[in-house]
């Protein structure tokens, strides 16, 4: 269950800290007086700025871990809590070291071995994701700046109704909604072509006609009602069966029986 | 605004539309003028050529022609975007359109941007390979991309979790002036930057810029797409 948490940036424990000796500008959330989070588990102040970090509500660069630490170091009591305080650093030394490179040279560094090695991996992979960051960021920002310029340039709206735009096709992510879009889009490409079928003409007479030829020949198999209107192709031709066997049954020549409530209704042929 | 100078504008038109007489090219023009007007989207050469009953190549250079002639003498520009032409007003004269069409100025947040050039030099790319090479949760800003219409799914990668693959739409081409995603500078141009920006830093910290290379070995190393 999330924790909601009603905050401000007055009485939150951790904001001493995030900004220790110069407040650099506020960034926008905290432009309210009032913010909510939504924390998933939220067990002290280093939970609730991890979260805001992560979030990018808060430069990482701008946090000092040191301090962090050492205002937790004598607070916890007993070891789960040392623990726990102990994961939340190691977390937010993890998030700072990702935007921070490594100082040292891969280059001139002494031979490594065992978790060594594994150190200078991670931290040759953790200078790679910053130099990566890094290109994004410049590529972001010439986006950025594109953006603000083609945004002055005012086209015609392109929801406009044009009747013969071609409209980008946007996938809906489940798999029964792609079938579902799939067949919307076959079923309009399809035109029907056009059948005429010649309507079947019931009538009663006609159809206790041809009723009796059917019970009379299966004396010794009883139709049940439901297997007697297999053949009709429509309400009105049920209705028409309906109403031949109940004539057939007044002149005695059908009988309806049933085992049971719900159970299938037999109808036996009478010879006389 | 940038985009093609007058000059190759020019020498383009002039290649093609040898062939057009001067009147055939002023009613031309004039049918041109009023079918960029009026459409709501690019028009691509194909659509021109259709429309005007020409061929795709005389229609190119009229087209061109016209595009060279609005940028010497009109407030309005006809640009190539998304693979098509299209009439826009030229971004000089903004102020005095906002004052008639108050559109909302598109918005987008610096981790928004970040996803969004992450997407354009990798895609198609799922959300962990984003968040893998951001080292930041991303969701938020490739949702709300994809209200943008910027970003969509164009598949889903195979193996467990079947995870999405978002790719740029026609919009992100059009909303950023961008005839296609060939446009954009190379990735290399961004990681070059990068190099010189981090020798930079190293340097004022009294570090040897030297020892500090980093080259953009890995899954994502980029060639742009």
């Amino acid at each position: 269950m999330g924790n909601k948490k009603l905050m401000t940036q007055e009485d939150h424990p951790v904001s001493a800290l995030v900004f220790p000796q110069q407040p650099p500008p506020i960034p926008a959330p905290f432009t309210f007086h009032r913010f909510f989070v939504d924390l998933p588990e939220y067990q002290g102040p280093c939970d609730l700025l991890l979260w805001l970090m992560r979030r990018e509500f808060i430069e990482p660069s701008q946090v000092s871990a040191r301090q962090i630490a050492e205002s937790f170091r004598p607070k916890g009591s007993r070891r789960t809590e040392q623990a726990e305080d102990l994961f939340a650093i190691a977390c937010l030394a993890h998030l700072k070291s990702c935007l921070l490179l490594a100082e040292e040279s891969d280059e001139e560094a002494e031979p490594e071995t065992g978790e060594e090695e594994s150190e200078a991996v991670a931290r040759q992979a953790l200078r790679r994701r910053g130099f990566q960051n890094l290109a994004f960021r410049q590529a972001a920002g010439f986006l950025q700046e594109r953006l603000r310029v083609w945004a002055d340039a005012l086209a015609r709206p392109a929801d406009a109704e044009d009747g013969t735009g071609e409209k980008e096709l946007v996938l809906p992510q489940e798999p029964a909604a792609l079938l579902v879009h799939a067949l919307k889009g076959l079923l309009a490409k399809i035109t029907e072509p056009q059948v005429s079928v010649p309507r079947r003409r019931w009538t009663v007479p006609f159809r206790i006609r041809t009723l009796t030829q059917i019970l009379r020949f299966s004396a010794d198999e009883p139709y049940t009602f439901d297997r007697l209107c297999a053949d009709c192709q429509s309400r009105q031709e049920i209705i028409i069966t309906f109403l031949a066997l109940l004539e057939l049954i007044r002149r005695g020549r059908v009988f309806a029986w049933q085992e049971s409530p719900f159970d299938p209704i037999y109808l036996i042929w009478r010879n006389q | 605004m940038d985009g093609e100078g007058v000059e190759s504008l020019s020498g383009r038109a002039t290649e093609i539309t040898e062939e057009v007489s001067q009147g055939s090219y002023e009613e031309l023009k004039r049918g041109l003028e009023c079918v960029l007007f009026v459409a709501p989207r690019p028009l691509t050469v194909k659509e021109l050529s259709d429309i005007l009953q020409v061929s795709e190549k005389k229609a190119e250079g009229l087209v061109i022609r016209l595009a060279q002639e609005y940028r010497e003498r009109s407030g309005l520009l006809i640009v190539e975007v998304a693979g098509g032409w299209r009439m826009v007003t030229a971004p000089e004269y903004a102020p005095y359109v906002r004052r008639v069409f108050p559109a909302p100025k598109a918005r987008l947040s610096r981790s928004a941007l970040e996803v969004l050039a992450i997407i354009t030099y990798h895609q198609p790319i799922s959300r962990p390979e984003i968040e893998a090479l951001r080292g930041v949760d991303s969701e938020g800003a490739i949702q709300s991309l994809l209200e943008y219409g910027l970003i969509r799914v164009v598949g889903h990668r195979s193996g467990a979790g079947r995870a999405r693959l978002f790719g740029t739409t026609t919009k992100f081409l059009e909303v950023f002036g961008l005839r296609s995603i060939n446009d954009l500078p190379p990735l290399s141009e961004w990681q070059e930057r990068a190099a010189d920006i981090l020798s930079q830093r190293l340097k004022e910290e009294g570090g040897d810029a030297q020892q500090e290379t980093v080259s953009p070995s890995g899954p994502f190393d980029g060639q742009k797409n």
